[in-house]
Formats: structure tokens, sequence, C-alpha cells
């Protein structure tokens, strides 16, 4: 058995020895410190997929409800999975970029990867609700002091006002649920919610929208989207992307598919609703980007917007759908950002228009850009492909109309294209290229081998999450 | 019967008669001051130990013993904080401090309308003789706004009591039978303005900013803080226990007060440029949350209350104090936060403790009371009142987050650790309890 507690004190033990090595001068590379505890959560992640968890559960203040309980839900491990194994395969990325203040940032690093994996595993909500603002807080910090110089504390400012007001809708949310079942614990949660009046239901899936949408991003409040990504570090956009957006997602399947699933039901439509129109119109607004990096960010909400409405539509196929894509959107789009990092160091800029022909210089970026870009497109025997396919096959079940959402997909079909068609290919106009290293590719490698194995054997990630309730 | 009161005033008298002896056998000031930190000391003990003064007109209440329990906590830090920071003051001082002390305790317990507002003068007069005795530049200005304004807040309760007592017939608490509504009702209204004063209510709040900005930064920490609690607990007292006068009327009057304060606080506080002004605002709009508790006049909401007055009197205090080992080396302005690890790291990293705690970031007891006030006024149905204090607290966002953007973590990296001094311990023991407060929270 493993304790799960195991993943927090890993870290923490980590973040202990960031500290005394600043203090004491000890001259070890923080990369290394970080390195050694993220093997080491990896392997006890997979330990405990093989041997089984176990939780834990301290009462620490009864009279209020707080305890320190961890535990495995049925939802826990997909989650799980890309919350351990992704800041792994970043810290390369965040070795070469980042070279000032190494020992904070690392700390925060560690505090983003505990807390990220503490929130799937917390039994109950105070503590959650704790882990995802400390995961918010060091968001905040990574992208303000280490993003931009110009824009970067503009758009941290940005950031910490939108993700505030979805953080207190949740605080909102997890109140109702207390007033209204008189616990914090996930599990009386789940026993006592279905007799919560309807009326009441329906508020807290209001206030759960807003943290929802707030955090995926969905149209029209992903307004904090744009300038976030763009302005901060590399690293700082994939824990973005590829992780806080999907505490959104996690707050929606446990709170609103689990436990107030008849106010879901009556809203279904307007949910679909909201979701089709997000892809629709952020399918227009990408195309017209110029920005390889705002044209990612754009397009990484359709696919937040297809997990949406798979979870909205209230069946077993869209939720299933909705979780293999979460698992298959946070590796591609963490190869998307850390290959659109890598073209920026090498021509400067963003701009598509001071990138290609790529293709000659750069043989194995362009190897890893161009499945990266195919395997978000769609490719059938990669995983978006599954996650999309089921999901609108639940959403079918529910609104045929729902498949109007595939034009969207068509129309991304085209930028995504044309993104490869001018840097991958084209008239190159500049010297000097440098192709990725060994590291670098290994790294790829990691991420796209998921990318891979989640596309043909879907099951897995669809099993895990159902196999422990 | 030992109580912490008795020693307070046994220590009062006590230090009076040993500033006499000293005239005679010419010792050092510093004996009377740590005689001062052992009267204080003293107190928490039997606080602790033998609970509160119950005699006459003051008796205990099922929160005035946790309260009593933090307010002789803080003021006893903050004494000896004062104490190792100033090294050398006039007896006069202490005499004052204590006196402060006493009085605050002694709002706590009163159960007649007289006695709170003698003892709420008594703090008063206290503190803003300690106003004008840290002796900065501009305490003038500070301690006479201070005082112009508390007389007449002292007048305007006098004027409600006398008029609650043509309606009641009595001032205590405890016997009201017959009463006549109309001056009684009045009163009570008037009482309102009166202690708004005391607890910075908006619009009675007009002074403190200047006034938490003029005095000295250890004296500005004990007014946010310890008079602060005082003033609050007074409504508690007055409205909640004493006369019993919840009606929806009375909840939407309380209502619309608190969210004034908390939003025009938040507004103003955005437009500051120095440091301390912004920490002053937020201070105003902190009793504006408190206030949000008392609204409701229910069990449920004032405990909440009191554990809201509770965590942000600690986080008060631990930033004016943080800040006043700043200050001393010219860091005013938002600007010069980015000097602040170099300065001294504890003292930076307890400044943005509070920071947290008064934004309500979890874990901190800040958190713990923001949440207890929101569950007792959603409880209550009052859904449409949370929507605006989160409006107000996304308005927070910006002046408290503003302050982290203008950190340098370059400074904390290159400054060695110095020596820890005696002003950062009283700062990490603050630090410590903003985590540990959160074993006194109930519902």
């Amino acid at each position: 058995m493993i304790y799960l507690l195991s993943f927090l004190l890993l870290p923490f033990i980590g973040i202990i020895a960031l500290m005394v090595n600043t203090f004491l001068k000890c001259r070890m590379r923080e990369e290394k410190i970080v390195g050694v505890v993220i093997a080491g959560t990896v392997a006890i992640f997979f330990g405990g997929l093989a041997l089984g968890f176990k939780g834990i559960s301290i009462d620490l203040v009864s009279k209020i409800g707080f305890s320190f309980s961890l535990g495995i839900n049925s939802l826990s491990l997909p989650f799980m999975l890309i919350a351990v194994i992704i800041p792994g395969a970043l810290l390369y990325t965040a070795y070469k970029e980042i070279k000032d203040n190494k020992a904070f940032f690392y700390i925060l690093y560690l505090i983003t990867y505990a807390s990220l994996i503490s929130v799937f595993i917390s039994y109950n909500f105070i503590l959650l609700f704790i882990f995802w603002e400390a995961a918010v807080l060091s968001l905040f910090f990574i992208i303000s002091f280490w993003g931009d110089k110009d824009t970067g504390r503009a758009s941290g400012m940005k950031f910490l006002v939108f993700t505030q007001l979805s953080s207190l809708a949740l605080l909102a949310v997890i109140l109702l649920l207390f007033s209204y079942t008189g616990s914090f614990s996930l599990y009386s949660i789940l026993q006592l919610a279905s007799s919560i009046p309807l009326l009441i239901q329906y508020v807290i899936l209001f206030f759960l929208l807003v943290t929802v949408m707030i955090k995926m991003p969905l149209f029209p409040l992903h307004a904090w989207m744009p300038d976030s990504y763009l302005s901060a570090p590399t690293t700082g956009t994939v824990l973005l992307s590829s992780l806080l957006s999907k505490l959104g997602v996690y707050a929606f399947l446990l709170i609103g598919f689990e436990m107030i699933p008849a106010a879901i039901l009556h809203a279904r439509i307007i949910l679909i609703g909201i979701g089709l129109l997000t892809v629709l119109y952020i399918a227009v607004v990408a195309t017209s980007q110029r920005n390889l990096k705002k044209l990612f960010s754009y397009s990484s909400m359709i696919y937040m917007a297809m997990i949406f409405i798979g979870i909205s539509s209230l069946t077993t196929a869209g939720a299933d759908g909705a979780i293999v894509l979460t698992v298959s959107h946070s590796f591609i789009i963490a190869m998307l950002f850390i290959l659109t990092g890598t073209l920026k160091s090498r021509s400067g800029s963003y701009e598509i228009s001071s990138m290609g022909g790529y293709g000659a210089k750069m043989p194995a970026l362009s190897v890893f850009f161009v499945f990266a870009v195919l395997a978000v497109m769609g490719v059938p025997g990669l995983s978006n492909f599954v996650g999309e396919f089921l999901v609108f096959f639940g959403a079918y079940s529910v609104l045929p109309i729902a498949l109007i959402g595939l034009i969207g997909v068509i129309i991304s079909t085209n930028y995504y294209l044309s993104a490869i068609k001018n840097v991958i290919f084209g008239r190159l106009s500049r010297a000097g290229l440098r192709d990725i290293g060994k590291l670098e590719t290994l790294q790829m490698l990691l991420l796209s081998s998921f990318v891979v194995l989640v596309g043909v054997l879907p099951n897995l990630i669809i099993s895990m999450s159902r196999g422990l309730i | 019967m030992i109580n912490a009161q008795l020693i307070l005033i046994v220590g009062l008298l006590g230090l009076v008669l040993l500033d006499l002896l000293r005239r005679y056998r010419n010792f050092s000031q510093s004996v009377i001051h740590y005689a001062a930190l052992a009267v204080l000391l003293v107190s928490l003990v039997s606080e602790i130990l033998f609970g509160n003064l119950n005699a006459s007109f003051f008796s205990e209440v099922q929160y005035s013993y946790f309260i009593n329990g933090f307010i002789l906590f803080i003021s006893t830090l903050i004494y000896s904080f004062f104490f190792a920071d100033k090294k050398s003051f006039s007896p006069l001082v202490d005499v004052l401090f204590i006196a402060a002390v006493l009085g605050a305790t002694l709002v706590v317990l009163s159960s007649n309308l007289l006695a709170v507002i003698l003892s709420i003068e008594l703090l008063s007069l206290s503190s803003y003789s300690l106003v004008y005795f840290g002796k900065t530049l501009g305490t003038l200005e500070g301690a006479m706004k201070y005082i112009s304004t508390s007389m007449v807040s002292f007048v305007i309760l006098l004027f409600g009591a006398s008029l609650v007592y043509a309606g009641a017939g009595t001032l205590s608490f405890s016997n009201l039978s017959s009463v006549n509504y109309i001056p009684f009702i009045a009163g009570l209204a008037v009482i309102i303005a009166g202690l708004g004063f005391k607890s910075t209510l908006v619009p009675f709040h007009m002074w403190a900013p200047d006034t938490y900005e003029a005095s000295d930064s250890t004296i500005t920490a004990f007014i946010t803080s310890v008079a602060k609690a005082a003033g609050i607990v007074a409504m508690i007292r007055i409205f909640f226990f004493g006369f019993q006068v919840s009606s929806s009327f009375v909840t939407a009057v309380f209502l619309a007060l608190a969210l004034f304060t908390i939003f025009l606080a938040g507004i103003f506080a955005i437009a500051q440029d120095r440091i301390k002004r912004i920490l002053a605002f937020s201070s105003i709009s902190q009793a504006g949350f408190a206030f949000l508790g008392i609204a409701l006049l229910n069990l449920q909401a004032v405990s909440s209350a009191v554990f809201y007055i509770f965590s942000f009197a600690v986080a008060d205090a631990l930033l004016f104090l943080s800040f006043r080992i700043m200050e001393e080396k010219g860091i005013r302005y938002k600007k010069d936060i980015k000097r602040m690890f170099s300065v001294s790291k504890i003292a930076t990293i307890g400044f943005f403790l509070g920071v947290l705690s008064l934004f309500g970031f979890p874990p901190t007891i800040g958190f713990v009371g923001k949440l207890l006030i929101l569950a007792s006024l959603l409880s209550h149905g009052y859904i449409y009142i949370v929507g605006a204090v989160f409006l107000m607290l996304l308005l927070s966002v910006f002046y408290y987050f503003g302050l982290f953007l203008s950190l340098d973590f370059k400074a904390y990296s290159q400054n060695k650790m110095k020596k820890i001094n005696s002003r950062e311990i009283i700062i990490l023991i603050f630090c410590v309890s903003l985590f540990a407060g959160i074993a006194f929270a109930t519902v």
C-alpha cells in the first residue's frame, strides 16, 4: 500500500531542501533537487497504481468540520496521471528557460506540483480549496515575476483577479453544499447531495459555472486567458493550460456531474449551447491569429469547450470522452507550447511571419511539431480523436444539433494546417538554426508516447476513472 | 478572587507608585518597563487560569473569555515589541498602555450601557495620549484628530445613552421591562453613530487613516487591533446581548453600513501610494467585514464575527509591527517594497503573511473568518449580500496583491541571514498564531 500523504511529503522535503540549499550556499543545482522529487513522486504514483493507495484522515478543527483527509475518489486517477507526469517532462524546459531567482522559482514550482496533485486527492472541501488557492497563487507569482518583462505584472494581476472570482464562486459552492448537508467531507456530501432542494441546486450550478467557465476557460469569461498565456514563461503557460485549466474540469465533474446531476439535467441544453458557442466563436477567432502562441492558446479553448459539452451531456459516453480528452489535451498542449517556446528561442518572436522553412534545418523539431498538430486536430489513432468522438457521441444522443460543433473542428483544421505550412515548410529566412537536443527529444518522446498510448488504448484511462469507487 | 482586570488595576496603581519611588531612589526607567511587561503577562496568565471580573456592572458572557484572552495576548506582544523598539521612553507610556488594555477588556465585560461608555472612554483617552507619545512626524495632527472625533463620539454616545434611559428607565442590559419605544429607538440609532466612530465604520471613519498614519506604527498596531476590536465588541454587547433589537430593518441598516465600509475603504485603498495608508484603509474595510457578521444578530453570525475580529486583530497587529521595522529604513511607498527583503526577511514574510490573511487566503485565520461569516450569511439566505461581498473581495485583490507586484526576489537570495533580534521573534509568534488560531474557530 502506498500512503497518499507521500504526495505531499515528498515535495515538502524538496522545498525544505531548496531552502537549505540557498541559505547554506550548497551550490547544488535546483533542477536536480526538483528532478529527484518528481521522479520519486512518479515512482510512488505507479507503485500506487499497482499496489493501491491508502488514505488518511485527521480531524483538525472538528467544530467547523475541517479535517485533513486524503483519499482516492472515482475521478482522481486520470487527473493525477497528468498532474504527476507533465511537470516532470516540463522540468527540462524550465531548466533552459529560467535563469534568475531559481531557488524561488523552483519552490513555487514544487508548491504548484504538490498542490495540483493534492486537489485531486482531497477528501475535504476546505482542504481542496486550500490547495486550489495555493496553486493559483504560485502561478500568479510565476506569471508576474518570470513572465514577459513589460506585460508580465499586468497580466499576472488580470489572471489573479479573474481566478479569484472563480475561487470565490467555488467557495460559494462549497458553503452552499455545507449549509444544506452540514459537512465539508466529499463522501458525506455525495451521500446527501440529492436531498438538496432543486432551487438551491440551480444556485450551486450557477456559481459552479462561474468557477468552471473562468478556469477552463470558456467564452465569455476567457478575457484573462490570451494575455496570461502570452506573457507567462513557457513553463507557466504549460502549467496553466495543461494543468490549471483541468482544475475546472475536475470541479465540474466532481460537483456538477456527481453531486448535482439533477440541476444539470434540466439545464443541459443551455450548457451544451454555451460549449458550442465557444467552439464556433473561438475557431473563428483563432483563425485570425498571426501569433503562434496566441493561436494555440485560443485553439486550446476549443477542446476545453468540448470537455464541457461532454460533461454537460450527462451521458456516460460524454463523461468518458471528457476524461479522455482532458488527459490527451494536457499532453498535447504541453507539447505544442514547449515547441512554440523552442521556436521562439530560435526566431526571436512568436509571430508566424518570422518563421518559415524550419523543416529543412530542424527535422526532429518538425517531426514532433507535425505530430502534435496532427494529434490536436484529432487524427484517428491519436488520443484526441477518441475523446472528441466520445464527446460528440454523447452530445448527439442528447441534442443532435450538437454536431454543428464539428464545424469548429473543421475550421480549426484550416489554421492548424496553415501553421504547419508556414512554420515547417515555406522559404527559410534565417541562418544558424539549431535542432532540438537529445534531452528535448526525450522530453517530446515521453509526451508523445502518452498521446499514442491513450489513442490506442483509451480504455486504460476510462477504467482508471471507474475502477476504484 | 483573582482575575485579569484586578491585576491590571493593581498593576496600574503599582506602576504609578513605582514611578514616584523612582524619583527618590533614582533607579533606571527600564525597571518600570519590565514591571509593566510583568503586569501584562501575569494578567494574561490569570485570565487564562481564573477568568475575568464578574461583579456589579461587569459580567462574563460566552465569548468574553476568548476575546479578553486574545486582547491580552496581542497587547502583551505589542507592548514587548514597543519596549524592544524604543528602549527609552517615559513611564507614562506604560501607565497609559495598561490603562488602555484595562479599558479594552472592561468593554467586553460591561453589562450596563454606562459601563460600556466609561470603559470605552478609558480606552480612548489612553490611546490618543499614546498616539501623541509616539513622537514621530505629524503625531500632533493625528492625535488632535483622534481627540476631537473621540470627544464628539463620546458626546454622541452619552446623548444616545440618555435617550435610552428616557425610553427604558434603566441602563442595565438585564432588566428591561417597560420600554417607551420612541426615545429608545432614537437612542440606539445615536449609539450606532457613536460606536461607529470607535470602530471606524463608514461614514464615521474619516479620522482613522490620518491618525493611523501619523502615529508610531507600534501604536497603530495597538489601535487598529485592540482598540478597534473593543469598539466592535461593544456593538455586539449592546445590540445582541443587551437590547435585543433584532429585526429585518436593523439588519438592513447594519448590512448597508458594513457594505459601504468595505466598498469605500477598498476604493480609497486602491488609490493610495503610501503603504501605511493602504494598510489603514484595509483595516477600515476589515471592520466592515466583522460588522457583516454582527448585522444578522443571531448566535451563529455573532460568533463568526467574534472569530473574525480575532483574525483581523492578529493580522493587523502583525502587519503594522512588521511595517515598523521597514519604516525605520525609509520604506514608505509602494516602489520601496523591492528593498524589503534587504531590510529584514522575517519582517517581510510576516508582512506578506499578514496581507494574505487580511485578504482571506487559505489556510490563514483570515480565510476561516471570512468562511464563517459567509457561511452564516448563506445559511440565512442572504445570497445577494454574499454576491456583493465577492465583488468587494475582488476589489481588494487590487490593493492587497498590488503590494506583491513590487517585490524583488533577488534581494532575498542575495542577502545573508542576519541574527534574529527580539522584535523579529515577536513577529514570528504572530506568524505562528496566524495559522494556529484556526483551532479557536467554531460554527
